[in-house]
């Protein structure tokens, strides 16, 4: 699947922050229906911050974040619930619910939003599973598989709603590069059968490159967004030696210090 | 590689607080604190209200577990404790009332105390570092491990889903366990009075069946069921308000006893007071 140029995420003027600390200011950028938008930038500079604002857990300090044209935070409690509905969430450590089986955690949000039978709903369970190779594991609990099993059981759980748009952070964070490299394969083969948007916080260049066709880099000195596109775009024409430092694994510092 | 980069920025120094200072601060907070724990509380009871009405997303499995778990972790240290606690009473009355030749009313002395309060407030003790620790150590892993966000962002309130089980779980069996600690400390006084003083056990028994009024047992359990709140909220409030360091699970396993023996001695203190201004 292609992506289009409609827009499903629109960031308006935002800034984020913890009290009176300004972790990013004045972020503007759109998401397109079928992108798989990478948030990029150095460790600690607010990447995993401003997912955290996109997915509802913590209100921005002013701007919008408007879904579909929604703005989600002026939204009361319910229009929030039924916005996060549409989301799906990979989290960096998985996030899996360590008291229910691998099948358990799936099942719970197709147990709370749907009216499918126990039946239907170990039918979706399998199939999802299916879906990230791990057929037959639904009874075992999260403490029983590997870090990397725990992810595609958390992906599996994102996608269990057939979400609009999935959010991932650091997927790739404690993976070894072959079930990276199969992660971000399953990513993409996700957009083509799910038609969904995919939001990605990493930075993880081979996968940057790998799988995303549009992007924002955040630099954490000047507190803003400095670039936005395609991050091949970026690598090939941009001029900031900031973000062709980052998507040159540093090499700008390297010519820098020989001269 | 550039000589004159440094090799490491130290940061500035951050300047030491005085003592009068940090203490003023802590002081300051308690306000917060209180304020942070009647939230609380405000949020478990409207869950409680949703699931009455059949709203809530409540897992009964987990509640029946927990309900087993909350038993069957402390019951070997109830008894214990219990029993030793009644034995030491008896040997602690009977220096007195030796003196006297009134070694029976060992018996009431036991019966009183335990049912009344003490066994109420040993159990509570125990169930503070047994199950509260384990409560906040819990919640605390879960939020670290962002299993509370996961939560969050599918629309499930953890005040529902994790913390109302555990709280009616403790509820439900403080009671139980006090009840149970009343007989096991009855059972140790009774021991000691025949083994060592030598009392008539049929005596001993009678004397306590006096001494013990149903109203007694009733302020036993009152007890019990304030402090199984007590330590279920102490738990689960340190624990879902954990910090995401290395620090963050230990300090709150920590913070929720000292918060749920301190919670259990000023309950105490205040029940004592009123059942004594009501005559009870």
């Amino acid at each position: 699947m292609d992506p289009t140029t409609e827009p499903v995420i629109e960031v308006q003027g935002l800034d984020i922050g913890y009290g009176d600390v300004t972790v990013m200011r004045d972020l503007d950028f759109s998401v397109n229906k079928g992108d798989i938008f990478i948030v990029m930038g150095v460790s600690g500079c607010g990447k995993s911050t401003l997912l955290k604002s996109m997915i509802g857990l913590k209100e921005p300090s002013k701007g919008k974040i408007l879904f579909e044209g929604k703005s989600f935070w002026d939204e009361d409690e319910k229009g929030q619930q039924a916005m996060m509905r549409g989301f799906g969430v990979l989290y960096q450590s998985g996030a899996l619910w360590s008291s229910l089986t691998v099948g358990e955690n799936i099942a719970l949000p197709l147990q709370l939003y749907t009216k499918l039978s126990k039946q239907k709903i170990q039918e979706v369970v399998a199939l999802k599973l299916s879906l990230v190779d791990l057929e037959g594991h639904e009874d075992l609990f999260p403490s029983a598989i590997s870090g990397g099993m725990c992810k595609r059981v958390s992906l599996a759980r994102a996608i269990a709603l057939d979400p609009k748009i999935i959010f991932f952070d650091e997927p790739s964070a404690g993976l070894d590069p072959i079930n990276s490299r199969k992660l971000d394969d399953l990513i993409l083969e996700l957009r083509d059968s799910l038609g969904a948007t995919f939001i990605i916080v990493t930075h993880e260049l081979a996968s940057i490159f790998a799988i995303g066709n549009n992007s924002v880099f955040l630099d954490e000195a000047s507190k803003t967004m400095i670039a936005t596109g395609n991050p091949k775009d970026l690598l090939a024409n941009s001029k900031d030696p900031r973000v062709s430092q980052f998507l040159t694994r540093g090499s700008i510092k390297d010519e820098q210090k020989s001269q | 590689m550039n000589d004159h980069m440094p090799l490491l920025t130290i940061p500035p120094q951050k300047t030491h607080k005085s003592f009068f200072e940090e203490t003023g601060e802590k002081v300051l907070q308690i306000g917060d604190s209180f304020n942070l724990a009647f939230n609380f509380l405000g949020d478990i009871t409207v869950s409680f209200y949703r699931l009455i009405l059949g709203k809530s997303y409540f897992r009964w499995e987990d509640f029946y577990l927990l309900i087993k778990r909350c038993g069957v972790d402390t019951l070997l240290l109830v008894s214990l404790i219990s029993l030793l606690v009644g034995m030491i009473l008896a040997f602690v009355a009977s220096i007195q009332l030796k003196m006297f030749g009134a070694q029976i009313y060992i018996a009431d002395i036991v019966g009183i105390a335990m049912v009344r309060v003490l066994a109420a407030v040993m159990t509570g003790i125990i169930v503070s570092g047994r199950i509260g620790a384990s409560f906040a150590a819990e919640l605390g892993m879960m939020e670290t491990n962002e299993e509370v966000d996961a939560l969050k962002t599918l629309g499930v309130s953890p005040i529902e889903f994790l913390v109302l089980p555990r709280v009616l779980a403790l509820v439900l069996m403080m009671p139980v366990l006090t009840i149970y600690a009343d007989l096991m400390a009855i059972v140790g006084g009774f021991f000691i009075s025949i083994w060592m003083f030598h009392l008539n056990p049929l005596e001993y028994l009678n004397h306590t069946q006096a001494a013990v009024h149903l109203s007694y047992v009733w302020i036993g359990l009152i007890h019990s069921f304030i402090f199984g709140v007590i330590i279920a909220m102490a738990g689960c409030l340190r624990g879902i308000e954990c910090k995401r360091d290395a620090a963050g699970v230990g300090n709150a396993t920590t913070s929720a006893v000292v918060t749920a023996i301190t919670g259990i001695v000023i309950a105490t203190a205040i029940i004592t007071f009123i059942c004594q201004v009501l005559g009870v």
